[in-house]
C-alpha cells in the first residue's frame, strides 16, 4: 500500500488521473487517504456529516482493476469525492443538515451520484450544509446539525452558506471535488469565502432527482474543484437530461474546451461601482487586480449595469413561498421547532402565509429579469463582479449583514448579481482573484444560460494568469495512521 | 396556568409555537414573536415593493415557470 503524497491532495482532477494511470499508487490508496483526511480533519471545519468509506473503496477498487487492463477513461476515473448532505444515496442517511431529518434514510440514490459513479468517481462521503440550505433564512452560522461551517483559512471565520461543507472540504485539501446547490447564493458565497473554484449551472442542466428540494424554480447542483477545468469536466458527467426532474432542461454538457471560441474574442460587462463603491475597501485592491488581467484576456470591457428591478424582493418572496410549501408538513406539525436557527423557523413559519399574488409577482419581475439579461447578452458575452463584496465573516457574528438574503438594492452596478443570476436562471463560475486580510476574495464571471463552456474559457485563461486557485490555508501536518 | 402576553397570545393564534415565559425568562421566550412578527413584516415590505414594481410592467407579461436559452 502506496502513501499518497501530501501534495496530490491540492493537485487538479488532470494531474491526480494521471499519476493513477501511472501506478504511483492505486485508487485504493488514494480512497483510503481520502477517507482519513475526511474522518480527522473534516470534523475541524465541521465539515463532515457522513463518513462513506465502504462505498469509497469499493468504488476504487473496482477502478483499480480497469486501470490493470488498462482501461482508461476520462479525468474523473478513480477520483474520491463527497457531497452536501441534501444529496440522498440509497439506505444511508441523508439528513439535510437539519435535526428534524437527522435520522431520514431515502429510498433512492440522486442522479448525480449515479451519474458520478458511472464516470469512474468514488463516493467517500456527505458534507455539512446549513440546516434545509436556509431557506427560511438565517442569522447564525451556527444553524446546521453539525454546527457552523468553519473556514479552512481562518477557523474564528465561516465558511459561507448554504453549502459549507463541500467549500470547506476542497480548501482543506479533504478532497479534490465535491457537489454543492445554490437556491442564491449557496455556492458561489461559500467557494469565493473558501478560496475554491465553483460553478453554479444553468438552472435545468443538471438534474435535482434526488436533492431536497427547496425551490423548485431556483435550486440548482453544482461542483467545487481547484481549477476551472476541473469544473468543466465534472459538469460533463454530471449534467443531462432527466425524466426524473421535471425541471430539466433536457439538455447535455460537454467540456469541449478546443472548440469553444477564444476567450480573447469575448466581450465582457463590468461596473466600475462594484469595485469602488459596493466592496469593501479591503477587497479592492485585489478587485482591481483580478479586473485588469480579465481585461487583458478578453476582446472588449464596457460598463454595463443591471436593470432597476427588485431582484432581492422578488427572489425572497419565491424561496419563502416556495420553501415553505416544500416543508409544509414539518411547519405544521411543529417540527420545524428543532431547527438550530429562530429567525429560520420564523421565516419558514412566515412563508405558508405569502399571498398568491405575491407570489406570481414575483415570477412576473422574474420574466422581466430574464428579458432584460437577454437584451444585456446582446451586448456582452460575460459579466464580470466581484463574487461577494466581503470576505467571510467571523462565525460568532450574526450574519444579517453578510447574508446573502439581504435586499439587493436596484441600480448600483452588478451589486444585486447573485440574486438577479438566480432568478434568470444563469450560469456563473467563481475564482479566487487573490486576499484581504489573509482571506480569500473572488471574482465571478455571469453568462447566458447554457454558455458554461465560454464561462469556463474565460476563467481556464484566468487561472493560467494567475496563481491564487493554488494558494492553499495553512493546514495542520498529518499524523500517523 | 401561567397567564400569557398578548404577544404570545398572538403569537399562539397565528400558529406559532410560543410557551409561556416563566420568571426571568421573558426575553429569551418571546424572541421567537419577534422573529416571527419580523419576517412576516418583511413578507409585507417585499409585497409593497413587488406591487410597485409589477405596476410598471406590460399587462402581458407572464410570470416566469420556464427557463431556457
Amino acid at each position: 500500500m502506496a502513501r499518497v503524497p501530501e501534495e496530490v491532495f491540492f493537485e487538479s482532477l488532470g494531474q491526480i488521473h494521471a499519476r493513477l494511470v501511472n501506478k504511483e499508487f492505486s485508487a485504493r490508496d488514494l480512497a483510503r487517504d481520502v477517507c482519513d483526511r475526511l474522518e480527522r480533519q473534516g470534523p475541524r471545519y465541521n465539515a463532515l456529516a457522513l463518513l462513506l468509506r465502504d462505498e469509497g473503496m469499493r468504488r476504487a477498487r473496482d477502478v483499480d482493476r480497469e486501470i490493470g487492463r488498462e482501461r482508461i477513461r476520462g479525468p474523473l476515473q478513480g477520483i474520491p469525492f463527497a457531497v452536501k448532505d441534501l444529496l440522498s444515496l440509497e439506505g444511508h442517511p441523508t439528513t439535510w443538515g437539519a435535526k428534524p431529518y437527522a435520522g431520514q434514510v431515502l429510498g433512492r440514490t440522486a442522479t448525480v451520484l449515479r451519474k458520478l459513479s458511472g464516470s469512474g468517481a468514488g463516493l467517500c462521503g456527505k458534507l455539512a450544509m446549513v440546516e434545509l440550505a436556509g431557506g427560511g433564512g438565517y442569522r447564525s452560522a451556527a444553524a446546521s446539525l453539525t454546527g457552523p461551517g468553519l473556514n479552512p483559512w481562518d477557523r474564528t471565520k465561516w465558511a459561507g452558506g448554504s453549502s459549507s461543507g463541500s467549500a470547506a472540504a476542497v480548501a482543506a485539501g479533504l478532497v479534490p471535488f465535491s457537489l454543492g446547490s445554490e437556491t442564491s447564493g449557496s455556492i458561489v458565497t461559500p467557494a469565493a469565502f473558501c478560496g475554491v473554484t465553483a460553478l453554479r449551472p444553468t438552472y435545468g442542466l443538471v438534474s435535482r432527482a434526488g436533492a431536497m428540494a427547496l425551490s423548485w424554480t431556483l435550486d440548482k447542483i453544482g461542483p467545487f474543484a481547484r481549477t476551472a477545468e476541473d469544473c468543466g469536466h465534472i459538469l460533463q458527467a454530471i449534467a443531462g437530461g432527466d425524466l426524473l426532474d421535471p425541471g430539466s432542461a433536457g439538455k447535455g454538457f460537454r467540456y469541449v474546451p478546443q472548440y469553444t471560441r477564444p476567450a480573447g474574442e469575448y466581450r465582457a460587462g463590468y461596473a466600475e461601482a462594484d469595485i469602488e463603491e459596493s466592496a469593501d475597501e479591503a477587497l479592492r485592491p485585489a478587485l482591481r487586480e483580478a479586473v485588469a488581467v480579465v481585461r487583458g484576456i478578453l476582446a472588449e470591457m464596457k460598463p454595463v449595469e443591471l436593470p432597476d428591478l427588485p431582484f432581492g424582493a422578488a427572489i425572497s418572496t419565491i424561496i419563502s413561498t416556495e420553501g415553505s410549501a416544500a416543508f409544509r408538513q414539518l411547519i405544521e406539525s411543529g417540527g420545524v421547532d428543532q431547527l438550530a436557527d429562530e429567525r429560520q423557523i420564523a421565516g419558514l413559519r412566515a412563508g405558508l402565509e405569502v399571498p398568491a399574488w405575491q407570489y406570481l409577482e414575483a415570477m412576473r419581475i422574474r420574466r422581466q429579469v430574464q428579458v432584460e439579461f437577454a437584451k444585456l447578452f446582446q451586448e456582452v458575452d460575460v459579466l464580470v463582479a466581484p463574487a461577494r463584496m466581503s470576505t467571510a465573516p467571523p462565525v460568532a457574528e450574526p450574519l444579517d449583514r453578510a447574508s446573502g438574503r439581504r435586499p439587493a438594492r436596484a441600480g448600483g452596478g452588478l451589486r444585486a448579481i447573485i440574486a438577479a443570476g438566480n432568478l434568470a436562471g444563469l450560469p456563473a463560475l467563481v475564482l479566487p482573484c487573490g486576499f484581504a486580510g489573509g482571506m480569500p476574495v473572488a471574482l465571478t464571471l455571469v453568462g447566458r444560460p447554457f454558455s458554461e463552456n465560454a464561462l469556463l474559457a474565460v476563467g481556464v485563461e484566468f487561472q493560467n494568469r494567475t496563481d491564487w486557485h493554488r494558494r492553499n490555508p495553512v493546514l495542520p501536518v498529518p499524523g500517523p495512521r | 396556568m401561567k397567564k400569557l402576553s398578548r404577544r404570545a397570545l398572538g403569537g399562539i393564534l397565528a400558529g406559532a409555537a410560543v410557551r409561556a415565559p416563566g420568571r426571568g425568562q421573558e426575553a429569551a421566550s418571546e424572541a421567537p414573536v419577534d422573529e416571527l412578527t419580523r419576517a412576516r413584516e418583511a413578507i409585507r415590505t417585499q409585497g409593497r415593493t413587488l406591487a410597485e414594481a409589477a405596476a410598471k410592467l406590460a399587462p402581458e407579461t407572464e410570470p416566469a415557470f420556464r427557463f431556457e436559452a
